[in-house]
Protein backbone atom coordinates (compact mmCIF):
# COMPACT_ATOMS: atom_id res chain seq x y z
CA UNK A 1 0.00 0.00 0.00
CA UNK A 2 2.79 2.40 1.00
CA UNK A 3 4.83 1.42 -2.05
CA UNK A 4 1.85 2.14 -4.24
CA UNK A 5 1.41 5.52 -2.61
CA UNK A 6 5.07 6.44 -3.17
CA UNK A 7 4.77 5.32 -6.78
CA UNK A 8 1.64 7.47 -7.22
CA UNK A 9 3.33 10.52 -5.72
CA UNK A 10 6.37 10.00 -7.95
CA UNK A 11 4.10 9.79 -10.97
CA UNK A 12 2.29 12.96 -9.98
CA UNK A 13 5.61 14.74 -9.47
CA UNK A 14 6.69 13.76 -12.98
CA UNK A 15 3.20 14.58 -14.30
CA UNK A 16 3.40 18.10 -12.89
CA UNK A 17 7.14 18.46 -13.61
CA UNK A 18 6.79 17.75 -17.32
CA UNK A 19 3.82 20.09 -17.44
CA UNK A 20 6.03 22.80 -15.93
CA UNK A 21 8.76 22.23 -18.47
CA UNK A 22 6.35 22.21 -21.41
CA UNK A 23 4.50 25.23 -20.09
CA UNK A 24 7.72 27.24 -19.90
CA UNK A 25 9.09 26.10 -23.26
CA UNK A 26 6.69 24.69 -25.84
CA UNK A 27 3.42 26.30 -24.78
CA UNK A 28 4.68 29.82 -25.48
CA UNK A 29 4.95 28.81 -29.14
CA UNK A 30 1.40 27.47 -29.12
CA UNK A 31 -0.31 30.69 -28.03
CA UNK A 32 -3.15 31.85 -30.25
CA UNK A 33 -3.51 35.50 -29.32
CA UNK A 34 -3.96 35.66 -25.54
CA UNK A 35 -5.18 32.06 -25.33
CA UNK A 36 -2.77 29.33 -24.34
CA UNK A 37 -3.31 25.92 -22.79
CA UNK A 38 -2.67 25.68 -19.06
CA UNK A 39 -1.05 22.28 -18.57
CA UNK A 40 -0.23 22.88 -14.91
CA UNK A 41 -3.85 23.62 -14.08
CA UNK A 42 -4.88 20.63 -16.20
CA UNK A 43 -2.65 18.38 -14.11
CA UNK A 44 -4.07 19.80 -10.89
CA UNK A 45 -7.63 19.23 -12.09
CA UNK A 46 -6.95 15.68 -13.29
CA UNK A 47 -5.24 14.84 -10.01
CA UNK A 48 -8.20 16.33 -8.13
CA UNK A 49 -10.68 14.29 -10.18
CA UNK A 50 -9.31 11.01 -8.89
CA UNK A 51 -7.88 11.95 -5.53
CA UNK A 52 -9.28 12.97 -2.20
CA UNK A 53 -9.73 16.64 -1.33
CA UNK A 54 -6.75 16.80 1.06
CA UNK A 55 -4.29 15.40 -1.46
CA UNK A 56 -5.74 17.54 -4.26
CA UNK A 57 -5.65 20.75 -2.25
CA UNK A 58 -2.03 20.17 -1.27
CA UNK A 59 -1.09 19.24 -4.86
CA UNK A 60 -2.79 22.39 -6.13
CA UNK A 61 -1.05 24.49 -3.51
CA UNK A 62 2.40 23.09 -4.33
CA UNK A 63 1.88 23.41 -8.09
CA UNK A 64 0.68 26.99 -7.70
CA UNK A 65 3.54 27.88 -5.39
CA UNK A 66 6.10 26.56 -7.86
CA UNK A 67 4.37 28.48 -10.62
CA UNK A 68 4.47 31.64 -8.51
CA UNK A 69 8.16 31.08 -7.85
CA UNK A 70 9.10 30.37 -11.44
CA UNK A 71 7.12 32.85 -13.48
CA UNK A 72 7.67 35.87 -11.27
CA UNK A 73 4.89 38.19 -10.16
CA UNK A 74 3.28 38.09 -6.76
CA UNK A 75 3.78 35.06 -4.60
CA UNK A 76 0.77 33.18 -3.31
CA UNK A 77 -1.75 34.09 -6.01
CA UNK A 78 -1.43 30.93 -8.07
CA UNK A 79 -1.11 28.73 -4.99
CA UNK A 80 -4.35 30.16 -3.58
CA UNK A 81 -6.27 29.84 -6.86
CA UNK A 82 -5.03 26.34 -7.60
CA UNK A 83 -5.60 24.97 -4.11
CA UNK A 84 -9.19 26.33 -4.07
CA UNK A 85 -9.84 25.01 -7.60
CA UNK A 86 -8.42 21.59 -6.73
CA UNK A 87 -10.51 21.48 -3.56
CA UNK A 88 -13.69 22.34 -5.47
CA UNK A 89 -12.97 19.84 -8.27
CA UNK A 90 -12.25 17.11 -5.77
CA UNK A 91 -15.59 17.70 -4.02
CA UNK A 92 -17.55 18.06 -7.23
CA UNK A 93 -16.00 14.90 -8.67
CA UNK A 94 -17.69 12.74 -6.03
CA UNK A 95 -21.11 13.93 -7.23
CA UNK A 96 -20.67 13.42 -10.96
CA UNK A 97 -20.05 10.52 -13.29
CA UNK A 98 -16.43 11.40 -13.85
CA UNK A 99 -15.54 8.18 -15.69
CA UNK A 100 -17.21 9.62 -18.75
CA UNK A 101 -14.69 11.33 -21.01
CA UNK A 102 -16.91 14.32 -21.81
CA UNK A 103 -17.59 14.96 -18.14
CA UNK A 104 -13.86 15.21 -17.51
CA UNK A 105 -13.51 17.74 -20.32
CA UNK A 106 -16.42 19.83 -19.02
CA UNK A 107 -14.93 19.79 -15.52
CA UNK A 108 -11.55 20.79 -16.94
CA UNK A 109 -13.02 23.69 -18.93
CA UNK A 110 -15.09 24.92 -15.98
CA UNK A 111 -12.08 24.61 -13.68
CA UNK A 112 -10.04 26.89 -15.91
CA UNK A 113 -12.83 29.47 -15.74
CA UNK A 114 -13.19 29.15 -11.95
CA UNK A 115 -9.42 29.37 -11.50
CA UNK A 116 -9.19 32.41 -13.75
CA UNK A 117 -12.14 34.07 -12.04
CA UNK A 118 -10.32 33.77 -8.70
CA UNK A 119 -7.06 34.84 -10.30
CA UNK A 120 -8.49 37.97 -11.92
CA UNK A 121 -10.50 38.91 -8.83
CA UNK A 122 -7.26 39.01 -6.85
CA UNK A 123 -5.33 40.60 -9.72
CA UNK A 124 -7.84 43.41 -10.34
CA UNK A 125 -9.46 43.82 -6.91
CA UNK A 126 -12.69 45.82 -7.07
CA UNK A 127 -12.81 46.17 -10.83
CA UNK A 128 -15.69 44.07 -12.13
CA UNK A 129 -15.17 45.31 -15.70
CA UNK A 130 -11.52 44.29 -15.76
CA UNK A 131 -12.34 40.86 -14.34
CA UNK A 132 -15.18 40.37 -16.84
CA UNK A 133 -13.10 41.51 -19.79
CA UNK A 134 -10.16 39.31 -18.78
CA UNK A 135 -12.46 36.33 -18.44
CA UNK A 136 -13.99 36.89 -21.87
CA UNK A 137 -10.81 37.76 -23.75
CA UNK A 138 -8.33 35.43 -22.06
CA UNK A 139 -10.06 32.72 -20.06
CA UNK A 140 -12.67 31.48 -22.53
CA UNK A 141 -10.06 30.82 -25.20
CA UNK A 142 -7.63 29.35 -22.71
CA UNK A 143 -10.31 27.04 -21.31
CA UNK A 144 -11.16 25.77 -24.77
CA UNK A 145 -7.50 25.41 -25.70
CA UNK A 146 -6.73 23.54 -22.47
CA UNK A 147 -9.67 21.19 -23.07
CA UNK A 148 -8.33 20.47 -26.56
CA UNK A 149 -4.67 20.03 -25.65
CA UNK A 150 -4.50 18.68 -22.11
CA UNK A 151 -6.13 15.25 -22.72
CA UNK A 152 -3.32 14.51 -25.19
CA UNK A 153 -0.71 15.36 -22.55
CA UNK A 154 -2.55 13.24 -19.98
CA UNK A 155 -2.78 10.32 -22.43
CA UNK A 156 0.93 10.45 -23.29
CA UNK A 157 2.02 10.70 -19.67
CA UNK A 158 -0.19 7.81 -18.59
CA UNK A 159 1.12 5.68 -21.44
CA UNK A 160 4.71 6.59 -20.60
CA UNK A 161 4.31 5.73 -16.93
CA UNK A 162 1.96 2.76 -17.47
CA UNK A 163 -0.84 4.40 -15.52
CA UNK A 164 -4.46 3.48 -15.87
CA UNK A 165 -6.92 6.31 -16.29
CA UNK A 166 -9.76 6.79 -13.88
CA UNK A 167 -8.49 4.82 -10.93
CA UNK A 168 -9.80 6.44 -7.85
CA UNK A 169 -7.53 6.55 -4.83
CA UNK A 170 -7.99 8.23 -1.53
CA UNK A 171 -4.64 9.05 -0.05
CA UNK A 172 -5.95 10.59 3.12
CA UNK A 173 -5.67 8.04 5.88
CA UNK A 174 -8.85 5.96 5.81
CA UNK A 175 -9.16 3.19 8.36
CA UNK A 176 -9.83 -0.19 6.76
CA UNK A 177 -13.50 -1.19 6.71
CA UNK A 178 -14.31 -4.03 9.07
CA UNK B 1 -18.82 6.08 -5.52
CA UNK B 2 -19.28 4.83 -2.00
CA UNK B 3 -15.64 5.40 -1.27
CA UNK B 4 -15.79 8.90 -2.65
CA UNK B 5 -18.83 9.66 -0.57
CA UNK B 6 -17.06 8.30 2.45
CA UNK B 7 -14.29 10.80 1.83
CA UNK B 8 -16.88 13.52 2.26
CA UNK B 9 -17.98 12.25 5.58
CA UNK B 10 -17.78 14.87 8.28
CA UNK B 11 -14.29 14.06 9.75
CA UNK B 12 -12.71 14.04 6.29
CA UNK B 13 -14.70 16.98 5.12
CA UNK B 14 -13.39 18.97 8.03
CA UNK B 15 -9.88 17.64 7.44
CA UNK B 16 -9.99 18.84 3.86
CA UNK B 17 -11.47 22.17 4.91
CA UNK B 18 -8.69 22.56 7.45
CA UNK B 19 -6.06 21.87 4.80
CA UNK B 20 -7.75 24.33 2.42
CA UNK B 21 -7.89 26.93 5.16
CA UNK B 22 -4.17 26.46 5.90
CA UNK B 23 -3.31 26.72 2.18
CA UNK B 24 -5.37 29.90 1.82
CA UNK B 25 -3.80 31.48 4.91
CA UNK B 26 -0.28 30.62 3.72
CA UNK B 27 -1.07 31.95 0.24
CA UNK B 28 -2.46 35.22 1.59
CA UNK B 29 0.54 35.62 3.90
CA UNK B 30 2.84 35.01 0.92
CA UNK B 31 0.91 37.54 -1.14
CA UNK B 32 1.36 40.13 1.59
CA UNK B 33 4.99 39.24 2.19
CA UNK B 34 6.13 38.92 -1.42
CA UNK B 35 5.76 42.66 -2.09
CA UNK B 36 8.53 43.51 0.34
CA UNK B 37 11.98 42.07 0.81
CA UNK B 38 14.43 40.27 -1.38
CA UNK B 39 14.11 36.94 0.43
CA UNK B 40 12.37 35.58 -2.66
CA UNK B 41 15.27 36.05 -5.02
CA UNK B 42 17.16 32.95 -3.92
CA UNK B 43 14.31 30.38 -4.21
CA UNK B 44 13.15 32.04 -7.46
CA UNK B 45 16.64 31.81 -8.91
CA UNK B 46 16.80 28.10 -8.02
CA UNK B 47 13.44 27.32 -9.61
CA UNK B 48 14.34 29.43 -12.66
CA UNK B 49 17.68 27.62 -13.03
CA UNK B 50 15.94 24.24 -12.84
CA UNK B 51 13.34 25.26 -15.40
CA UNK B 52 15.92 26.77 -17.76
CA UNK B 53 17.94 23.57 -17.51
CA UNK B 54 14.95 21.31 -18.13
CA UNK B 55 13.48 23.57 -20.81
CA UNK B 56 16.84 23.58 -22.55
CA UNK B 57 16.72 19.81 -22.65
CA UNK B 58 13.19 19.96 -24.05
CA UNK B 59 14.28 22.51 -26.65
CA UNK B 60 14.46 19.79 -29.28
CA UNK B 61 10.66 19.70 -29.42
CA UNK B 62 10.58 23.37 -30.37
CA UNK B 63 13.45 22.84 -32.79
CA UNK B 64 11.59 19.89 -34.29
CA UNK B 65 8.59 22.06 -35.08
CA UNK B 66 10.91 24.70 -36.51
CA UNK B 67 12.75 22.10 -38.57
CA UNK B 68 9.50 20.76 -40.02
CA UNK B 69 8.55 24.25 -41.18
CA UNK B 70 12.07 24.87 -42.46
CA UNK B 71 12.05 21.52 -44.28
CA UNK B 72 8.88 22.38 -46.19
CA UNK B 73 10.27 25.79 -47.18
CA UNK B 74 13.61 24.34 -48.25
CA UNK B 75 12.02 21.47 -50.12
CA UNK B 76 10.27 23.82 -52.54
CA UNK B 77 13.40 25.99 -52.76
CA UNK B 78 15.52 22.97 -53.68
CA UNK B 79 13.14 22.06 -56.50
CA UNK B 80 13.58 25.52 -58.02
CA UNK B 81 17.34 25.50 -57.45
CA UNK B 82 17.73 22.05 -59.00
CA UNK B 83 16.02 23.31 -62.12
CA UNK B 84 18.24 26.40 -62.17
CA UNK B 85 21.33 24.26 -61.58
CA UNK B 86 20.57 22.27 -64.71
CA UNK B 87 20.40 25.46 -66.73
CA UNK B 88 23.58 26.81 -65.11
CA UNK B 89 25.43 23.61 -65.86
CA UNK B 90 24.50 24.07 -69.50
CA UNK B 91 25.77 27.66 -69.37
CA UNK B 92 28.97 26.59 -67.57
CA UNK B 93 29.78 24.13 -70.31
CA UNK B 94 29.02 26.73 -72.96
CA UNK B 95 31.21 29.23 -71.12
CA UNK B 96 34.07 26.71 -70.90
CA UNK B 97 33.79 26.03 -74.65
CA UNK B 98 33.82 29.74 -75.50
CA UNK B 99 36.76 30.44 -73.16
CA UNK B 100 38.65 27.63 -74.81
CA UNK B 101 37.89 29.06 -78.26
CA UNK B 102 39.05 32.54 -77.14
CA UNK B 103 42.21 31.08 -75.63
CA UNK B 104 41.35 31.95 -71.97
CA UNK B 105 42.67 29.67 -69.27
CA UNK B 106 39.98 27.79 -67.33
CA UNK B 107 38.76 29.35 -64.07
CA UNK B 108 40.03 27.82 -60.86
CA UNK B 109 37.57 25.94 -58.64
CA UNK B 110 36.86 27.46 -55.23
CA UNK B 111 37.28 25.26 -52.21
CA UNK B 112 34.58 26.34 -49.78
CA UNK B 113 34.92 25.75 -46.06
CA UNK B 114 31.75 25.46 -44.01
CA UNK B 115 31.54 27.17 -40.62
CA UNK B 116 28.77 27.66 -38.09
CA UNK B 117 27.99 30.97 -36.47
CA UNK B 118 28.56 30.56 -32.75
CA UNK B 119 28.38 34.14 -31.55
CA UNK B 120 27.28 37.59 -32.47
CA UNK B 121 28.55 40.92 -31.33
CA UNK B 122 26.26 42.11 -28.58
CA UNK B 123 26.41 45.85 -29.14
CA UNK B 124 23.68 47.74 -30.96
CA UNK B 125 25.11 47.42 -34.46
CA UNK B 126 26.21 43.78 -34.20
CA UNK B 127 28.34 43.79 -37.32
CA UNK B 128 30.89 41.17 -36.25
CA UNK B 129 30.12 37.47 -35.95
CA UNK B 130 32.12 34.59 -34.54
CA UNK B 131 32.37 31.28 -36.43
CA UNK B 132 33.64 27.90 -35.26
CA UNK B 133 36.53 27.52 -37.72
CA UNK B 134 39.95 29.07 -37.28
CA UNK B 135 43.60 28.78 -38.17
CA UNK B 136 43.54 25.02 -37.47
CA UNK B 137 41.19 24.67 -40.43
CA UNK B 138 43.52 26.81 -42.54
CA UNK B 139 41.57 30.04 -42.35
CA UNK B 140 43.55 33.26 -42.56
CA UNK B 141 42.75 36.91 -42.16
CA UNK B 142 41.07 38.32 -45.25
CA UNK B 143 39.19 35.18 -46.28
CA UNK B 144 35.77 35.80 -47.76
CA UNK B 145 32.58 34.71 -46.05
CA UNK B 146 29.40 34.12 -47.97
CA UNK B 147 26.11 32.29 -47.44
CA UNK B 148 23.80 30.61 -49.93
CA UNK B 149 21.94 33.94 -50.12
CA UNK B 150 24.96 36.07 -50.90
CA UNK B 151 27.99 37.91 -49.61
CA UNK B 152 28.40 38.02 -45.84
CA UNK B 153 31.77 39.70 -45.21
CA UNK B 154 35.43 38.98 -44.67
CA UNK B 155 37.48 37.38 -41.91
CA UNK B 156 38.78 40.13 -39.66
CA UNK B 157 40.82 38.14 -37.16
CA UNK B 158 41.57 34.46 -36.64
CA UNK B 159 42.00 32.33 -33.55
CA UNK B 160 42.87 28.64 -33.48
CA UNK B 161 39.31 27.42 -33.50
CA UNK B 162 37.32 30.61 -34.02
CA UNK B 163 37.31 33.44 -36.53
CA UNK B 164 35.73 36.86 -36.37
CA UNK B 165 33.94 37.94 -39.51
CA UNK B 166 33.32 41.57 -40.34
CA UNK B 167 29.94 41.72 -42.03
CA UNK B 168 29.44 43.91 -45.08
CA UNK B 169 27.18 45.97 -42.82
CA UNK B 170 30.29 46.89 -40.84
CA UNK B 171 31.33 50.49 -41.43
CA UNK B 172 34.82 49.22 -42.20
CA UNK B 173 33.85 46.84 -45.01
CA UNK B 174 33.06 48.66 -48.28
CA UNK B 175 32.46 46.37 -51.26
CA UNK B 176 33.14 47.08 -54.92
CA UNK B 177 29.85 46.41 -56.59
CA UNK B 178 28.14 46.24 -59.94
CA UNK B 179 24.50 46.48 -60.92
CA UNK B 180 23.84 43.16 -62.62
CA UNK B 181 21.35 44.48 -65.20
CA UNK B 182 23.14 47.65 -66.37
CA UNK B 183 26.73 46.96 -65.34
CA UNK B 184 27.02 50.23 -63.38
CA UNK B 185 30.04 50.10 -61.06
CA UNK B 186 29.92 51.58 -57.56
CA UNK B 187 30.88 51.04 -53.93
CA UNK B 188 28.39 49.54 -51.48
CA UNK B 189 28.94 50.40 -47.85
CA UNK B 190 27.17 50.90 -44.55
CA UNK B 191 26.39 54.45 -43.48
CA UNK B 192 24.86 55.56 -40.19
CA UNK B 193 22.21 57.52 -42.11
CA UNK B 194 20.51 54.25 -43.14
CA UNK B 195 21.27 51.71 -40.42
CA UNK B 196 19.25 48.82 -41.83
CA UNK B 197 20.45 49.03 -45.42
CA UNK B 198 23.62 49.58 -47.43
CA UNK B 199 24.32 52.72 -49.43
CA UNK B 200 25.64 52.70 -52.97
CA UNK B 201 28.19 55.46 -53.42
CA UNK B 202 30.15 56.81 -56.40
CA UNK B 203 27.11 56.40 -58.64
CA UNK B 204 27.17 58.83 -61.53
CA UNK B 205 23.96 60.90 -62.07
CA UNK B 206 23.32 59.47 -65.50
CA UNK B 207 23.81 55.90 -64.32
CA UNK B 208 21.07 53.41 -65.08
CA UNK B 209 20.02 52.20 -61.64
CA UNK B 210 16.46 51.20 -60.78
CA UNK B 211 14.62 49.88 -57.76
CA UNK B 212 14.69 46.08 -57.85
CA UNK B 213 18.04 45.81 -59.64
CA UNK B 214 20.30 43.09 -58.28
CA UNK B 215 23.70 44.26 -57.04
CA UNK B 216 26.66 41.87 -57.12
CA UNK B 217 30.30 42.26 -56.19
CA UNK B 218 32.38 43.55 -59.09
CA UNK B 219 35.66 41.94 -58.05
CA UNK B 220 37.51 45.27 -58.34
CA UNK B 221 39.56 46.14 -55.30
CA UNK B 222 40.80 42.62 -54.87
CA UNK B 223 39.02 41.92 -51.61
CA UNK B 224 35.83 40.21 -52.76
CA UNK B 225 35.44 37.97 -55.83
CA UNK B 226 33.23 39.09 -58.69
CA UNK B 227 29.64 37.93 -59.02
CA UNK B 228 28.68 37.42 -55.39
CA UNK B 229 25.14 38.59 -54.75
CA UNK B 230 24.94 41.53 -52.34
CA UNK B 231 21.35 42.74 -52.45
CA UNK B 232 18.65 44.54 -54.38
CA UNK B 233 18.27 48.28 -54.88
CA UNK B 234 15.43 49.29 -52.58
CA UNK B 235 15.43 53.07 -53.06
CA UNK B 236 16.74 55.54 -55.63
CA UNK B 237 16.26 59.25 -54.99
CA UNK B 238 17.72 62.12 -56.96
CA UNK B 239 17.75 65.64 -55.55
CA UNK B 240 18.93 68.83 -57.15
CA UNK B 241 21.20 69.63 -54.22
CA UNK B 242 23.11 66.35 -54.51
CA UNK B 243 25.19 65.53 -57.55
CA UNK B 244 25.14 61.85 -56.76
CA UNK B 245 21.83 59.95 -56.54
CA UNK B 246 21.01 58.38 -53.19
CA UNK B 247 20.81 54.63 -53.75
CA UNK B 248 19.93 52.18 -50.98
CA UNK B 249 20.62 48.45 -51.23
CA UNK B 250 18.76 45.87 -49.17
CA UNK B 251 21.13 42.94 -48.52
CA UNK B 252 20.01 39.45 -49.54
CA UNK B 253 21.46 37.99 -46.38
CA UNK B 254 19.40 38.34 -43.21
CA UNK B 255 22.31 38.95 -40.87
CA UNK B 256 20.14 38.58 -37.76
CA UNK B 257 19.33 34.96 -38.68
CA UNK B 258 22.70 33.90 -40.00
CA UNK B 259 23.53 30.40 -38.73
CA UNK B 260 26.23 29.23 -41.15
CA UNK B 261 28.73 30.71 -43.59
CA UNK B 262 30.97 29.44 -46.37
CA UNK B 263 34.56 30.63 -46.30
CA UNK B 264 36.82 30.94 -49.33
CA UNK B 265 40.48 31.91 -49.63
CA UNK B 266 41.14 35.24 -51.37
CA UNK B 267 44.31 33.84 -52.98
CA UNK B 268 42.11 31.74 -55.23
CA UNK B 269 40.22 34.85 -56.22
CA UNK B 270 43.39 36.86 -56.86
CA UNK B 271 44.83 34.14 -59.08
CA UNK B 272 41.57 34.00 -60.97
CA UNK B 273 41.46 37.76 -61.42
CA UNK B 274 45.06 37.93 -62.55
CA UNK B 275 44.41 35.18 -65.07
CA UNK B 276 41.33 36.91 -66.41
CA UNK B 277 43.45 40.04 -67.06
CA UNK B 278 40.77 42.30 -65.67
CA UNK B 279 42.62 43.53 -62.64
CA UNK B 280 45.90 42.94 -60.84
CA UNK B 281 45.18 43.00 -57.14
CA UNK B 282 48.87 43.00 -56.24
CA UNK B 283 49.67 46.00 -58.43
CA UNK B 284 49.30 48.50 -55.60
Amino acid sequence: MRRELVSEILFETAYLGFAFVLQSSLVSYMAIGPARPDLILGCTVYIALWRGPVHSTVAGFVAGLLQDLSFGGGLGLNSLCKSVTAFLVSHVSSRIFKERYWTQLVVLGCSVLVHDLLYFVFLHPGSVTAVGLSLVTISLGSALYTVLVFPAYDFVMRKLFFRREGVERETTVVPPQQ
Amino acid sequence: MQKADASLGSPHKFASLKVLFICIVISILLMMKSDSGSWLSSPRASVDAAIVELSGRMGWIVRLAWLAREYRALHSKIAVRTFELGRLEELRQENARLREQLGFRPRSEWALLHAEVVGKETNRLGTVILVNQGSLAGIKEGWIACSPDGLVGKVGSVGEEFSRIQLITNYNSPVSARVQRSGVEAIVEWKPSAPNTLIMTFVRPESDVRVGDVVVSSGLGGVYPAGLRIGTISKVSRTEREWEPHVEVKPFVDFSRLVEVLLVAPEVIKVEMRESGLFDPDAD
